[in-house]
């Protein structure tokens, strides 16, 4: 399990995307249609622009079968 | 007929001149194992004799006979016995009876001097001898072969019918002993054949001789019982006459006679040697030779008799100094033998290894309690010197000036039997720390040094001129390999060189640096160059000879008091011009500091030692070159020695070619892990939800939604690097895995974008799983034969199936043939990633291009298995 920052697509198209030049934000999608990222980025200073942001969404813990299962 | 035995070595010439029309040549003029005797006599007949001691055979008129040492192979009254070896003459006879050989005996009959015939037979014992003591062996007869007894000493005959001349034996027995000096003595046997009796003439000409002494010689005669003549009695067979002329002035005939003698020798059973004008037993006559001696010695030997003569020459080479003569043969030989008792020196020395130098100041330590006044020359050449002499110099010690005011005079090279080593003459002098100048009175090599120290290694090299002292070459080794050469100055500049330094492996935790004052050569790059302060600009100044310690960095103390500051740089590259020296020794540091030290760049002769860095640095491939100066890339001096041996390798085995991208992730900080080696900025790495870097280990990854992404997409042809060699059906993936933790059953540590491209190395199920630009997921055993860490890569050079190749562990890689068909190029390149599936593990290195041979996965594999050995990625 993978403690993770939850959000919205409308809260995912606000992260996602360069915190820095050559780091960046890219949520997954969950298969509730929610989208989530590793909470570690809220403390890489790479992402130190979106922390503030992050650290008002919820946090939960998530596994693999919460993910769309892996394309072929 | 004339002999002329131009000298006593086994290389001799005997001339055998003009007789009846005909000519014989006993010439050895190319090797010395090989004699050979032509004879052109007035019947037509050509006789061929070689002689080859090294298989004791000898070749008469292509017939071989097998002779045993010593032999003689008389020519003399009318024919040559075939029998066996007489234990009292030690003589061997060979019958030639089967060749057509019947008119030879008379041929090769001496004849007296008369107008109308041909030249008096004229033995000259002359020192011009084609003289090499490196070819000869070591036996006393060898040694007598190369001496050059009697400079000046001729012999003419002057009656009788014929006579044999040859090398007598020189075997020592107890009627031997009273030679005290046998190796200085020649032995010539004659032999008296036909009806009248031999008489020989021979004379001394001291203008021939060497100028200088001490120098004496003796004419002794013993009764040979030769069997050729078949008698039994030989008694009161042989008459000799001497006569000594001392002081002869110019024009003057015999006026100061010293010394007449007659004497008829009576027959010893047991060979005493019989001193032919002194009554007196060893009494000889001792001068000192020069140009106005003369000597005369008239034998007479009855026919059917032989007689060996004993030419005895004494004190010549025993302990004399190396002295220039005045005589250019001679110095010839001199050279010639000081030559070779300095090979032997090198190659005894060389042998010998008995450890390490651990302190560089042992060595000064024990020099400034030795005290050395003199070191006298070897008290004879038989006994072992009073002291052997190493020398340790930072510069041409001949002529130095020594602490209590003597100087250096001389260095020579002799032989005691063990420990042939340099000799100095230092006239008086105590030696003192600086001047480096250690003397012992047996072999250093077992010598222990303070601290419990002991030489390693102490080694002549180069040529060895004893007429140009300065020419001598030191080669001192005082650690695990390194050589340093001193070259002493033959024009008054001193030319230090680094001998293997830039062969060698780097320097190792406790090799030392050396700093003089050696004024320097701009001749070569290689040998040493100025020490120059971090500007470049400057020469330090270091007024004297020291040992350098290397310390702690930035802390470094010379002996002499100076320091070397932190930001001073030793610049090995640069030609050296009036100023200090550096070279590299393998001293142990006394500290235990280490001092590392460039790796594989000697070959450029770019050393520069940092002293910021306490290490070597070097010049860099073009490649490590270009990389280290790509935007933003930081390595340190030794990272870019390890990133040089990788390009290296990569760029030697054809691999860096083929690469459009190439990230070493376990870079020395996280930015630097981000770049795209092959220089495409826009395809370096970008981080994706914070993969964790870790410093010269690589980017980890979660397996949730970390990735790096390569930021290149093969598919896109409107990229500025275009076309690309990571082909549909060429291509090559390839990841250096340090870490690997699966966390579900595919473990995707490699991927291209949606499909096509990826590297599993294992998942949960140990599984692995790969792609190659194909859209199926092909498994199989992981862990088969090792392990999944290090390389891995997929490629193809096909379109019908792909290679999956895994190093095994154990530096093999493995290569698994997989039957698939390519359907496509991936559109994107990620680590830590493929399409929807992530990994979990650290990645170290990526590259991807065109298909790699075997071969060239072979060298990346153990390329990059070096690499981050070094860096300490993997242990």
């Amino acid at each position: 399990m993978t403690l993770c920052v939850i959000m919205t697509e409308a809260e995912k198209d606000q992260v996602q995307g360069l915190s820095a030049p050559s780091h960046r934000l890219e949520p997954r999608l969950l298969l509730d249609g929610t989208f989530a990222v590793n909470i570690g980025v809220c403390s890489d200073p790479h992402h130190a622009s979106k922390h503030g942001f992050l650290r008002t969404l919820p946090v939960r813990g998530v596994t693999s079968d919460d993910f769309p299962p892996e394309e072929e | 007929m004339e002999l002329a035995n131009n000298g006593l070595s086994l290389v001799r010439e005997y001339k055998i001149g003009r007789y009846r029309g005909g000519r014989a040549d006993f010439d050895a003029r190319d090797e010395e194992v090989t004699r050979r005797l032509e004879a052109a006599v007035d019947v037509e007949q050509v006789f061929t004799f070689q002689y080859d001691p090294e298989t004791s055979q000898v070749m008469i008129n292509d017939r071989l006979f097998k002779l045993q040492w010593p032999f003689a192979l008389y020519w003399g009254n009318g024919f040559i016995l075939n029998e066996e070896p007489s234990p009292t003459s030690r003589v061997l006879t060979v019958d030639v009876a089967g060749v057509t050989w019947t008119a030879l005996p008379q041929e090769f009959r001496f004849e007296a001097e008369e107008d109308d015939r041909p030249p008096a037979p004229n033995l000259i014992i002359d020192p011009g001898f084609d003289f090499d003591p490196e070819k000869g062996g070591g036996s006393d007869y060898a040694l007598v072969d190369r001496m050059p007894i009697l400079p000046g000493l001729s012999c003419r005959q002057t009656g009788g019918a014929s006579a044999t001349l040859r090398r007598a034996s020189n075997s020592v027995d107890a009627s031997e002993a009273q030679f005290d000096g046998l190796r200085h003595s020649l032995l010539l046997t004659i032999s008296a054949a036909g009806t009248d009796w031999l008489e020989l003439d021979f004379e001394f000409d001291g203008a021939q001789s060497v100028s200088q002494g001490p120098f004496s010689f003796a004419l002794w005669a013993a009764n040979e019982s030769g069997p050729a003549v078949g008698e039994a009695n030989h008694a009161d067979g042989i008459a000799a006459r001497l006569t000594w002329v001392h002081n002869l002035g110019a024009g003057a005939d015999d006026d100061q006679e010293k010394a007449v003698g007659y004497a008829r020798i009576p027959r010893f059973n047991d060979r005493l040697w019989y001193p032919i004008v002194v009554p007196q037993a060893n009494e000889t006559f001792d001068n000192v030779i020069g140009p106005e001696n003369y000597g005369a010695l008239r034998l007479g030997i009855e026919p059917g008799r032989a007689c060996t003569l004993r030419f005895r020459g004494a004190d010549f080479y025993q302990g004399a100094a190396p002295r220039r003569m005045p005589r250019p043969d001679l110095v010839e030989v001199e050279r010639r033998v000081k030559r070779f008792y300095y090979r032997r020196a090198q190659e005894q020395l060389s042998s010998a290894v008995t450890g390490n130098v651990t302190n560089p100041l042992a060595i000064a330590h024990a020099i400034s309690a030795t005290q050395v006044d003199w070191i006298e020359p070897l008290p004879a050449m038989a006994g072992k010197p009073e002291f052997t002499a190493v020398g340790v110099f930072a510069g041409n010690p001949l002529g130095t000036t020594l602490a209590h005011g003597g100087t250096i005079e001389q260095m020579v090279v002799t032989d005691d039997n063990n420990s042939a080593l340099l000799r100095m003459r230092m006239g008086g002098a105590t030696l003192s720390v600086g001047e480096a100048v250690a003397v012992f009175s047996t072999s250093p090599l077992s010598q222990g040094f303070a601290g419990d120290d002991s030489l390693y290694r102490f080694e002549l090299a180069g040529a060895f001129d004893i007429e140009d002292e300065g020419d001598i070459e030191l080669s001192l080794d005082l650690g695990t390999g390194t050589t340093n050469v001193l070259s002493p100055p033959t024009d008054g500049v001193l030319k230090p060189s680094y001998g293997q330094d830039f062969d060698r492996p780097p320097l190792s935790a406790g090799d030392s640096i050396f700093i003089s004052d050696m004024t320097l050569s701009d001749e070569s790059e290689a040998e040493l160059v100025k020490i120059t302060e971090s500007s470049g600009e400057e020469t330090l100044g270091l007024g004297s000879d020291y040992t350098v310690d290397i310390g702690p960095p930035a802390s470094v103390t010379l002996l002499g008091g100076d320091t070397i500051g932190a930001d001073d740089t030793f610049d090995l590259r640069k030609p050296g011009k009036l100023g200090q020296a550096v070279y590299l020794a393998e001293q142990r540091l006394t500290s235990g500091q280490s001092l590392t030290a460039a790796s594989t760049k000697q070959s450029s002769g770019a050393w520069v030692f940092d002293a910021r860095q306490n290490r070597f640095q070097t010049q860099f491939s073009s490649e490590t070159a270009t990389v280290t100066a790509l935007s933003g890339f930081v390595a340190s001096p030794r990272r870019k020695e390890a990133i040089d041996e990788l390009l290296v390798e990569l760029v030697a085995a054809g691999v860096w070619a083929k690469l459009d991208v190439a990230y070493d992730l376990a870079a020395e900080d996280a930015a630097t892990g981000l770049i795209n080696w092959k220089g495409s900025a826009s395809k370096n790495l970008t981080t994706v939800n914070g993969p964790t870097f870790t410093a010269n280990l690589g980017y980890s990854f979660n397996g949730t939604d970390q990735y790096l992404d390569a930021n290149f997409d093969p598919t896109d042809n409107t990229d500025p690097d275009w076309p690309f060699q990571y082909l549909q059906d060429d291509a090559e993936a390839s990841i250096f895995v340090v870490v690997d933790t699966p966390d579900a059953s595919t473990n995707w540590l490699l991927g291209g974008g949606t499909n096509t491209l990826g590297i599993s190395p294992r998942g949960t199920t140990d599984l692995r799983t790969t792609r190659c630009n194909d859209n199926v997921n092909q498994q199989g055993t992981a862990l088969m034969p090792g392990s999944t860490l290090g390389f891995v890569s997929v490629g193809r050079s096909v379109g019908t199936d792909y290679t999956y190749a895994v190093e095994n562990g154990i530096g093999v890689v493995c290569e698994y043939p997989i039957s698939q068909a390519s359907t496509g190029l991936p559109n994107a390149i990620n680590i830590g990633r493929r399409g929807t599936g992530y990994g979990t593990g650290t990645v170290a290195w990526m590259m991807l291009g065109a298909h790699l041979t075997s071969l060239q996965r072979q060298r990346a594999a153990r390329a990059l298995t070096r690499y981050y050995k070094k860096i300490g990625a993997i242990a």
